[in-house]
């Protein structure tokens, strides 16, 4: 068993880039594209990662700021005729800045407040989408622009390896001293300030990876649908994102992989679902909520009560 | 004249000053703490000691007067930039990172921000942040074997007893490179045995060069350590000197015993 | 602009703030009580809305009936909602983050609750209060207004009752400032939280009922209603009876000046801007309750 779970650590990740790397021969043109969301959808995953998992700022705001990745992507491409490759530095840019500026919210607010402040930020970008017409086409929706690559298996392969390696930096990260910080900040921010955390810095950081993973996401979205909405932007998507990084464990890397997979490829599994997909989603994350962290709750006082004393 | 003054004094404070609403909670204190000694500051319960570690360490803002680190204004500083400077602490209720290791958490006294491998580097895990790792681990490893955690390098710190626990407090402390090591109440909760451990390991530090600054409640601990005793009562200082002077002044013993009548 | 279609404006603010501060009033509660926001708060006011309209619009129920009904039905979901979820995770001191994760997922599930029970299209039941323009001297206005601010009134004045002059009150006070002395007393912990949850719920329920004829129901709508609920609750100081009612009107009547002097496509964003201004700069708002933290 801990054999089984040495050998899953080190070879989590290649094993499931191998898989998704399978995918294509293997699914009808509809399943295969459920998994490039899936694929397009662990890369935002693993910014939250980060932001959530291991510093431990909420957000509410992923779905916008994948809109802003995607929209500006779209507009780049349309507007200024910028090529492909030009236009994704110039969307995962200006989605990093935009999610910069986010964090500076998050020096003198944290849980709700923040997470408050996040959902505002959604809102916002959602109504300038809509209303924004010259630039964005508002509630017709965005189209017409090229993709990242000029086929749609082209993009998956570049999807694939990118996520591969956006996953690997994401565990470096983890395991730096940055990670440490970060983690640091969440459990216990005034410690860690004192013991020479430059939180504000850590926090911004944060932000900005995560931002940068959500602009890069954004734009392997577009790539793939080829058509942008502002419904497709909602608080519930960022929900969505919460659940995947919830259910993967939050700070486990191959997990969120695996659960951002998991969580797009389900509804289609199970079709009597797609109505209510968030209804089962949400009660599954409450149940998940409430049996698991209740019982590790109560194991870590146990551990607390037997070995130390106070 | 002045240069000769400061130099040897790693700590000043003058006219220090901190006001919660209408309560004075630390009311014009002037402190001075001199390279190589171990001071104390005791008082009653309340009287405003550990709101000095706060303003020292800049958690709380300074509402009057100044603190000098090593003749540098540093009141104002962010707490980080304070740490950086050389100034490390521990707290009354222990605040270690209970879910990761104690390796992680006495490399977490290297801080964040203050030069070093940057993001970058981390991601694209430059030779300069393997070597910074590298570097890093070795020396966390030494201060874990002088303060004598080796042996558990690599449990999570919770697991620990809680007499280990305050003894990695202070070992995430001294790997911030401190110049002045602020201690607060250091021995609370603890048993005779591990108290005599302490002092060992606090005597041990200072013999290394780095002052040392304790909050204490223990007369014993204090009088055993102390080459200097600051007072404090009702957030002023009431008294200062060495052990001896302290234990026979009369404002002292009125203060810790109250007057005879009331 | 003449002074009575000012007045005309306002009132029509302070009606819509009154329904933001009751939702806004029931975080605050819930805040004291157990230190953690409740991001289901607009949702459960969602749902207050929608079982009116299956009692009064569906089933033809007479109003006041559909209305105590409706009330009884939210306060016992809120009481299970305590019982069943956030109490056992405050009594294991599960991470104040994995809690609120939880408010929100339950904001999530409600949602969509309402969406497979009663469908996206928005909706909404016969205005009680009839719609015909009343005229004032001059000032013109729909009778729901008049009637929101009456009942809204009243429920504040029974509210702060039961608070203050009610031993239930004292006790739930007693438990909002000190878990332990208040245990230590003999008040149950448990059952002054539920107790919290079933008010406050049934007070955003309030505002659901009441809310219909400004705005038709629709099962997202308590997304938007809860922001601007913590926005009332952040401007008027967390914890601060008071603070919350006058932050939800400050809240209403902004958005409705701006929706009719610039333009209501943007009054959401606006509301957003004032309040992340407000949190950076005052983020003890205007009646700053106490909130230190222990150092």
């Amino acid at each position: 068993m801990n054999n089984l779970r040495v050998f899953w650590n080190r070879y989590g990740l290649l094993i499931v880039a191998v898989l998704l790397l399978l995918v294509p021969q293997f699914t009808t043109q509809y399943e295969f594209y459920v998994v490039q969301r899936g694929v397009q959808n662990a890369m935002l995953v693993l910014g939250l990662v980060i932001l959530i998992g291991y510093t431990g700022l909420m957000t509410l705001g992923s779905a916008a700021l994948l809109a802003t990745g995607a929209y500006t992507y779209g507009i780049l491409l349309l507007r200024l005729g910028w090529p492909p490759l030009l236009g994704t530095i110039g969307a995962v840019l200006v989605t990093t800045l935009v999610g910069t500026l986010l964090g500076f919210p998050a020096f003198r607010l944290s849980g709700p407040f923040l997470v408050v402040t996040t959902v505002g930020f959604g809102e916002i970008v959602r109504i300038l989408i809509l209303n924004w017409e010259p630039l964005t086409r508002g509630p017709y929706g965005l189209s017409g622009f090229r993709a990242v690559m000029p086929t749609t298996r082209g993009v998956y392969y570049v999807m694939v390896v990118v996520l591969a390696l956006l996953a690997v930096v994401t565990e470096r990260i983890g395991r730096s001293r940055l990670g440490l910080a970060m983690k640091a900040v969440k459990e216990d921010e005034v410690a860690a300030e004192v013991m020479g955390v430059n939180v504000r810095r850590v926090k911004l950081i944060s932000n900005a990876l995560t931002a940068a993973l959500a602009g890069l996401s954004g734009v392997f979205l577009a790539s793939l649908t080829g058509y942008l909405n502002p419904d497709s932007f909602t608080a519930n998507e960022s929900t969505t994102y919460l659940l995947m990084v919830v259910m993967g464990g939050m700070s486990n890397v191959v997990g969120s992989v695996i659960s951002s997979l998991f969580v797009t490829v389900l509804p289609e599994v199970l079709r009597f679902l797609a109505e209510s997909r968030l209804l089962v989603y949400s009660l599954i994350l409450l149940v998940y909520l409430r049996i698991y962290h209740v019982r590790s709750s109560k194991a870590r006082a146990k551990s607390a009560g037997s070995r130390g004393r106070s | 004249m002045e240069m000769e003054k400061n130099s040897g004094v790693v700590l000043r404070t003058e006219g220090l000053t901190k006001r919660f609403g209408g309560l004075v909670a630390v009311n014009n204190l002037d402190l001075e703490v001199y390279e190589g000694q171990i001071c104390a500051l005791i008082g009653p319960n309340g009287s405003g000691k550990t709101t000095v570690l706060n303003l020292i360490t800049g958690i709380y803002p300074v509402d009057d007067g100044r603190i000098e680190f090593c003749g540098e204004q540093i009141n104002g500083l962010p707490s980080h930039a304070i740490c950086w400077r050389g100034i490390a602490r521990t707290f009354q209720n222990i605040r270690i990172l209970g879910s990761q290791t104690v390796f992680d958490n006495a490399l977490l006294g290297k801080g964040y921000g203050n030069g070093g491998a940057g993001v970058f580097q981390i991601m694209f895990d430059t030779a300069k942040h393997r070597r910074e790792r590298a570097a890093f681990a070795e020396e966390v490893d030494e201060v874990l074997k002088f303060v004598g955690l080796d042996d558990v390098r690599s449990e999570l710190a919770r697991n620990l007893p809680y007499g280990r626990q305050r003894i990695l407090e202070i070992a995430r402390a001294l790997v911030t490179r401190p110049k002045l090591l602020l201690l607060d109440e250091p021995a609370a909760g603890l048993n005779s045995a591990e108290i005599y451990t302490l002092m060992e390991l606090i005597k041990k530090i200072n013999a290394t060069g780095i002052s040392v600054f304790v909050i204490e409640h223990r007369m014993e601990l204090v009088g055993e350590l102390a080459d200097w005793v600051f007072v404090l009562n009702y957030g002023s200082k009431i008294a200062e000197g060495t052990f001896e002077e302290i234990k026979e002044n009369p404002a002292v013993i009125e203060a810790y015993l109250g007057k005879g009548r009331d | 602009m003449s002074v009575g279609l000012w007045i005309q404006i306002i009132l029509n603010g302070v009606a819509m703030g009154v329904l933001y501060s009751l939702p806004a009033l029931g975080i605050s509660l819930i805040w004291n009580a157990t230190g953690l926001f409740n991001f289901a708060q607009g949702d459960l006011l969602t749902l207050g809305g929608y079982v009116m309209l299956t009692l009064f619009g569906m089933m033809k129920l007479p109003y006041i009936v559909s209305f105590v009904l409706t009330l009884a039905v939210m306060g016992l979901v809120g009481y299970f909602i305590s019982r069943i979820y956030f109490y056992p995770m405050l009594e294991h001191r599960v991470h104040p983050q994995i809690i609120l994760i939880g408010t929100v997922a339950a904001s999530v599930f409600i949602r969509n609750l309402i969406l497979v029970i009663w469908g996206t299209m928005p909706t909404t039941f016969k205005n009680p209060f009839g719609t015909k323009v009343m005229n004032l001297g001059g000032i013109f206005l729909m009778p729901h207004v008049i009637w929101i601010l009456g009942i809204a009134a009243g429920l504040l004045i029974l509210l702060q009752y039961i608070l203050r002059g009610t031993m239930v009150g004292t006790a739930m006070r007693a438990v909002a400032q000190n878990q332990t002395a208040a245990w230590l007393m003999g008040i149950r912990n448990d059952r002054m939280i539920a107790l919290t949850f079933c008010m406050s719920t049934a007070i955003a329920a309030v505002s659901g009922i009441l809310i219909t004829p400004i705005i038709p129901l629709t099962p997202d709508m308590g997304g938007l209603i809860s922001v601007k609920a913590m926005a009332a609750v952040l401007i008027g100081g967390l914890g601060s009876f008071s603070g919350t009612l006058i932050g939800g009107i400050a809240v209403g009547v902004a958005e409705t000046v701006f929706a009719t002097l610039v333009t209501p496509t943007y009054k959401d964003v606006f509301i957003f801007l004032v309040l992340v201004a407000f949190l950076l700069a005052r983020p003890g708002g205007i009646f700053r309750a106490h909130v230190s933290e222990k150092v």
